[in-house]
């Protein structure tokens, strides 16, 4: 006899007695490169100073000197886009027991599942907004420019110079997994990018954070190949290990030393959903490789959200609204038309690549081996 | 060029350009005069911009390469901007001796067709500019900053 839907739904004829659940909290490496930064003003700034790397020119005796200027500073302001997820408890199951079981009284184990519940589908939907700023993140750094659905573009202005398409610049022949690949010179480039306009200090470890398709790519190619047989010979130019989880997310896979310039090889395998039919979406282009300065100063910066304060003491403003800073703000209310008891989080942050110029994007191969779409 | 300057780059993302450079320098002295517009329209006067006596009616005029009259006394440059109504009469301050920005300076006398090189009589305008005043100095000077992308 088949069991009834009765009886499977009853607290009296059945124990759940195992979950399963596949949320998993995000694993953010590029996020986890930034620093956060919090303030409860709706808008966010940050100032600029840049300087030139002069050389000093000798002067004659009793002469007046040379003339120097520092009168040129950029601050920035920017009002960062805002994420505002809500759901509705009454459509939860356990609502519908948790006023009904026994009339006035609240069943403490139900009252304890509800709370662990909601608590689980706000965690849930801080999951979804950790996605989308590491996503914004993938954004800055492939091209420095992130597009909001509802508050415009935000550029930051990376140079032209260092957002290369290979195939554009140089002709299809030369993507990494084409006929005349130049990978090492192709990080030369990207460090003295970093070193001649992002004036930083890059003759350490330049880590090179690689596409799916761009790792595999490295890691199979000729010049690589060459130089691990010269590794062999004691002149240490390469070292690839097995791969190394690292405590931000990226796997790690070794050295490549081209020219003056150590880079560490890095993969990213982490994926987002867009749907439940559409899963598995890499945050970080297979094709692309980015390169930073080592401890280049990048912000998540976290503006503040309009929240409802309640104050039941104060009888003629017993609820109003101010802007809250952190990284989350939850609140709850009641619609009493609709009879809908809804939880809704907030957050409104931009991620912002402070030294616009410490930073380099390549386009390094493409999904047809190296044939322009 | 001091002042702000706005660039939007995007609807919610604004940069503001500071910049700072003192035009009058050091031990800077000053003349005063009459400037009467008669150029049928209101003009302004920049801070820096050159000007000249004219010897006869003795009131000063836009440096002019081109115009014998704005330069056949003594010259100077505007202490700060002006900006007079046409037929207006204003007593103009200018600045002729001490240490000036080079490349802060104005000449819009000529449609801005001039330049501190070009040779008026004999003398380049920076000549005249030296010669003519009390002891001015045109520095330049090397800028060690730059703004953000």
């Amino acid at each position: 006899m088949p069991i009834s839907l009765a009886e499977a739904r009853s607290i009296y004829t059945l124990t759940i007695d195992q979950i399963f659940t596949d949320k998993l909290p995000p694993i953010s490496p590029f996020t986890s490169l930034a620093k956060p930064t919090f303030t409860n003003s709706k808008e966010v700034g940050w100032d600029t100073r840049r300087f030139i790397e002069g050389i000093a020119i000798d002067q004659p005796r009793g002469g007046d000197g040379q003339r120097n200027n520092f009168g040129k500073a950029t601050e920035k302001i920017t009002i960062p886009p805002f994420f505002h997820l809500n759901f509705d408890i009454t459509q939860m199951q356990h609502y519908d027991r948790f006023w009904s079981l026994s009339g006035s009284t609240i069943e403490m184990d139900v009252l304890d599942a509800i709370v662990d519940e909601t608590s689980e589908k706000l965690v849930i939907l801080a999951d979804k907004i950790r996605r989308a700023k590491e996503l914004m993140w993938c954004d800055i750094m492939k091209s420095g420019i992130y597009v909001s659905n509802h508050s415009g573009t935000y550029d930051f202005g990376r140079l032209a110079a260092s957002k290369e398409d290979i195939g554009v610049v140089y002709g299809a022949e030369r993507y990494w997994n084409s006929s005349s690949p130049t990978i090492l010179a192709d990080l030369i480039r990207g460090a003295k990018f970093i070193r001649t306009y992002g004036k930083a200090r890059v003759n350490t470890m330049i880590p090179v954070i690689c596409g799916e398709r761009a790792l595999t790519t490295i890691l199979s190619s000729d010049e690589i190949k060459a130089n691990i047989a010269i590794s062999q010979n004691a002149f240490d130019r390469v070292r690839i290990q097995m791969p190394q989880l690292d405590a931000a997310g990226f796997t790690t896979h070794g050295l490549v030393a081209a020219g003056n310039y150590t880079f560490v090889i890095m993969g990213y395998t982490e994926t987002y959903d867009a749907s439940s039919t559409s899963q598995g979406i890499p945050y970080w282009d297979d094709d692309y490789v980015v390169m930073m300065a080592p401890n280049t100063p990048l912000t998540t910066k976290h503006a503040g959200v309009p929240a409802i304060k309640r104050d039941m003491s104060n009888a003629e403003f017993s609820e109003y609204i101010s802007f809250v800073g952190g990284e989350f703000t939850t609140d709850n209310f009641i619609d009493a038309k609709a009879k809908a008891h809804q939880f809704e989080i907030m957050s409104a942050f931009i991620a912002v690549p402070t030294a616009v110029d410490q930073i380099f994007t390549m386009k390094v191969t493409t999904e047809q081996g190296g044939q322009q779409v | 060029m001091s002042g702000i300057t706005q660039r939007n780059l995007g609807a919610n993302l604004a940069a503001f350009d500071y910049e700072s450079d003192s035009l009058f320098l050091f031990n800077n002295t000053t003349i005063q005069g009459t400037y009467t517009n008669s150029s049928g329209s209101e003009v302004t006067i920049e801070k820096g911009t050159m000007m000249g006596r004219n010897n006869t009616t003795n009131k000063f005029e836009l440096f002019d390469s081109t115009s014998s009259t704005s330069y056949d006394g003594s010259v100077g440059l505007a202490l700060e901007k002006y900006v007079v109504a046409n037929g207006a009469s204003l007593t103009v301050t200018l600045v002729n001796g001490g240490e000036v920005r080079r490349d802060g300076i104005v000449l819009i006398g000529n449609s801005e067709a001039d330049t501190l090189t070009t040779v008026v009589d004999g003398n380049t305008i920076e000549d005249i500019l030296i010669q003519r005043c009390v002891g001015l100095i045109l520095k330049t000077s090397f800028e060690n900053t730059k703004l953000d992308n």
